[in-house]
């Protein structure tokens, strides 16, 4: 039996959606992934992605969830590279600077 | 108004409440309204308009969301060399509408079959807002061919070729890895 590569190196796939997450802030505060099959039986990754409410830090305006959804497959490859079909689901939160986000 | 405008604006309705009840009913109204825009585009080719409901029939929910994906990898593969700023964007749009279609897909089973956790009214309105930007990208592109031949793979036909091979059992999908 075949597991796809996202689900036995999870550190890897994450690091590269951490990656993907750093590319698209300050819109894109985080994106966390969990590992299921989907209502198919399709091994995929469900990415919980946070987002910042307008206005941002920085001014400009903000991407659609479509465009961002993209741009995490084309940063992650996730069915290429890692064999897993990638769901998103958003959800906001208030607006706050790059520095604040970065932990001490 | 045509069945999936009626549709996509019933999901809008709902999505705005509150209880269990409205939030799966809106996240299956979203997905269906896109479905029904796919088919009634689809079908709408067809010149006896008499015929279109019976061609409508024809197209299945598995088969669909297995030709959107893989549209979906053939715009992420052009995407690999430099191309027009024009074939990009229609790209793009047709990405999104196929992406949208897979994502509603999978949330509409969640939303009418598996009651072991809420729906999230987040997830949901954005949902309703994602088919949203479906149907305007999808309005933006119908009339190009790469549109057009993306609705002709929803009915998930597999053309015959007369040196077609079985693949052989047991081949590992893209990217996988043996344990």
């Amino acid at each position: 039996m075949y597991v796809p590569r996202a689900f036995v190196r999870r550190a890897e796939f994450e690091a590269a959606v951490d990656e993907a997450a750093r590319k698209l802030a300050p819109q894109v505060v985080s994106i966390v992934p969990s590992y299921d099959y989907d209502w198919t039986g399709e091994p995929s990754v469900f990415f919980k992605v946070t987002l910042a409410e307008p206005p941002l830090p920085g001014g400009g305006a903000p991407l659609t969830t479509s465009r961002i959804s993209w741009e995490i497959v084309q940063h992650v490859a996730p069915v290429e590279e890692w064999g897993v079909l990638p769901y998103f689901s958003y959800r906001r939160e208030p607006a706050r600077s790059k520095l604040e986000r970065i932990p001490a | 108004m045509a069945y999936h405008d009626d549709l996509r604006a019933l999901a809008r309705e709902l999505a705005a409440g509150t209880d269990q009840a409205r939030l799966r009913r809106a996240a299956s109204t979203a997905y269906y309204a896109l479905f029904h825009l796919l088919i009634a585009e689809a079908a709408g080719n067809w010149t006896r308009s008499r015929f279109r409901a019976r061609i409508g029939r024809c197209f299945d929910h598995g088969p669909m969301k297995a030709a959107s994906e893989a549209k979906m990898a053939q715009i992420r593969s052009t995407f690999q060399r430099p191309r027009p700023v024009g074939e990009e964007r229609v790209d793009l749009h047709l990405w999104t509408v196929a992406n949208t279609f897979v994502q509603a897909q999978q949330l509409r089973n969640q939303a009418d079959y598996n009651l072991e956790a809420d729906l999230d009214p987040v997830a949901v309105n954005e949902l309703v807002d994602e088919v949203e930007q479906a149907f305007e990208a999808w309005y933006e592109i119908r009339e190009e061919d790469s549109a057009q031949e993306y609705l002709v793979s929803l009915f998930g036909a597999r053309e015959k070729r007369p040196n077609d091979q079985k693949q052989p059992p047991g081949r590992p999908a893209p990217g996988a890895t043996q344990p």
